[in-house]
């Protein structure tokens, strides 16, 4: 996909993506969710390796993995990598679904498995399209509720978003 | 040369921050507005365009209404911006009908004049509605501006809503001294000095020049302090980078002082690039190089978010060393140090960023064996 398609593609989501104020990634993952409606549980697990995210598609709900080993700020952009694989609609190159979810959730049935993406480096262009869409994401404008946050996001480019 | 300046500087200004003003919706949008406005209003009257524009419409002074157009919608604008700044979904409904019905007085009132001269028919009015059309906004401006001020914290935004409420008090002081000369004319009184060069050129393009500034001042402070911190961050990203390249998710083009675009952007990738560098990093991580940089540091008489930051850059240099050496990972430790938000980790890995520049090397080993990067 060309650079321009790919910017429009991320400017139509991000046009209709839910926008909490303040922002907060387990209220912007509920409004996708319900949105889609399916749920997206985030289970945050430390010490993952190889990858510090990965998404487990199954039958009835999405599954958001992320390494709770760092900081608030890093944690936060991990899931947005995940939901933007979530919004994009993704699917893995080269991996198999039911071995990857089974390293992370042994309980969890490998038939009911449909789609494992994992955040872990940039090869394909879809580990880059969601990157960039995190990114994009936590960087969109959130109005703020102080008078200060609104000065800082409209004359200065620092908002509270 | 002074006159040219006063002409074409303003205008040029107006065009670089519009230009360069980061889009954006909400009241980022009508700070856009603004500027576009001012860059619309100013650049119409600089003699050329103001020429070509009347050959082009086939009306010599067509720019002029062109010029006010511009200048009544800017007024709006910005009080439209002070408004919402206050939190508020949109200004008062009146003000806008106000100024969509000053201007179109002004059309018709223009349409039928035959001259700009002060004595002809319908001048008077014309400015008068001019005047009408912005006074509401201007007031409007004044008072928000400097209630702003007073509550805003930090020296560039006060000082930045001061010069709002300054150029708009400015403004109100010109469009009085506009309507009172029209007047004088037709009503035979003497106001000479409306015609002086100090209240018909220097007022108005004081009071543009403020608000210009209003906005390049907080814009371009933002700017260095993004470039600062994402040029502060480069150490500690470099060295992260050299050890594994696919956290980036660019490789870097330029060198970091040349990095001046998207800087909002590029200083967030670098800071989660960082961390995920960072986490490549955790199975290295060796307790007993942390309590001894931490001794270390202490020793030095470091306190606080310099003492984490200092004990942090030694921790990550001796994993980089140990990773490049091919120690065995251990199970990585829970415990992580950074700011608890964006803006407090970006300034936490510039404080580990600069400590790990200022890191003492050790002596190249010429036989020393280089076993290669391998992912965790």
């Amino acid at each position: 996909m060309n650079r321009a398609r790919v910017r429009r593609r991320h400017a139509a989501l991000l046009r209709d993506l839910p926008r909490p104020v303040p922002f907060d990634v387990h209220t912007l993952c509920e409004g996708v969710a319900a949105r889609r409606g399916r749920p997206i549980r985030l289970i945050p697990m430390s010490g993952l390796t190889g990858m510090c995210g990965m998404w487990v598609a199954t039958d009835t709900m999405d599954l958001v993995f992320h390494e709770s080993s760092t900081t608030p700020p890093h944690r936060e952009h991990i899931i947005l990598h995940e939901l933007a694989h979530i919004l994009c609609d993704h699917y893995p190159v080269s991996l198999d679904p039911a071995e990857r979810a089974a390293m992370l959730m042994p309980g969890l049935d490998p038939a009911l498995v449909r789609r494992v993406l994992g955040r872990a480096g940039y090869s394909t262009a879809e580990e880059r399209e969601a990157e960039l869409l995190a990114s994009l994401i936590r960087q969109r404008d959130v109005p703020s509720r102080t008078l200060n946050g609104r000065l800082r996001g409209a004359l200065s480019g620092d908002g509270d978003g | 040369m002074a006159e040219e300046l006063r002409n074409w500087g303003p205008a040029v200004l107006a065009w670089i921050l519009f230009l360069t003003c980061p889009r954006g919706d909400g009241v980022r949008r009508q700070v856009r507005w603004v500027l576009a406005g001012l860059a619309w209003t100013l650049t119409a009257q600089i003699a050329f365009v103001y020429a070509e524009i009347g050959r082009i419409a086939g009306m010599p002074h067509a720019a002029r209404l062109i010029s006010h157009a511009g200048m009544v919608f800017t007024v709006w604008a910005a009080q439209e911006f002070m408004v919402r700044l206050g939190g508020r979904a949109r200004g008062r409904r009146w003000q806008a009908w106000w100024a969509v019905g000053a201007f179109v007085a002004m059309c018709l009132l223009f349409a039928t004049l035959r001259n700009l001269l002060p004595q002809s028919p319908r001048v008077m009015e014309y400015v008068l509605a001019y005047c009408a059309a912005q006074l509401p906004a201007l007031v409007t401006i004044i008072g928000l501006g400097a209630r702003y001020a007073r509550e805003a914290e930090g020296p560039v935004i006060r000082a930045s809503m001061w010069l709002v409420a300054g150029g708009a008090a400015l403004g109100v002081l010109y469009v009085m001294c506009k309507a009172t000369l029209a007047m004088s004319t037709r009503m035979s009184f003497d106001f000479s000095a409306g015609r002086d060069y100090v209240l018909s050129r220097a007022l108005p393009t004081s009071a543009y020049v403020l608000v210009l500034l209003a906005a390049a001042l907080p814009a371009g402070a933002g700017w260095l302090r993004r470039y600062r911190r994402y040029y502060r961050l480069g150490p500690l990203w470099r060295a992260l980078y050299a050890a594994d390249p696919s956290i980036a998710l660019d490789p870097p083009a330029l060198p970091d002082a040349l990095m001046l675009g998207n800087l909002r952007l590029r200083l967030y990738r670098r800071v989660i690039e960082i961390r995920d560098g960072l986490l490549m990093l955790q199975p290295y991580r060796c307790p007993a190089a942390s309590a001894g940089a931490r001794a270390r540091a202490t020793a030095r008489g470091l306190t606080g978010r310099a003492l984490e930051a200092a004990t942090e850059a030694a921790v990550v240099a001796a994993a980089l060393a140990a990773r490049t050496t091919g120690t065995p990972p251990r199970t990585p430790s829970a415990a992580v140090i950074g700011g608890a938000d964006l803006a407090g980790d970006t300034e936490f890995l510039s404080q580990v960023s600069i400590a790990y520049r200022d890191l003492p090397r050790p002596e190249p080993r010429p036989h020393a064996t280089h076993t290669g990067a391998t992912q965790p």
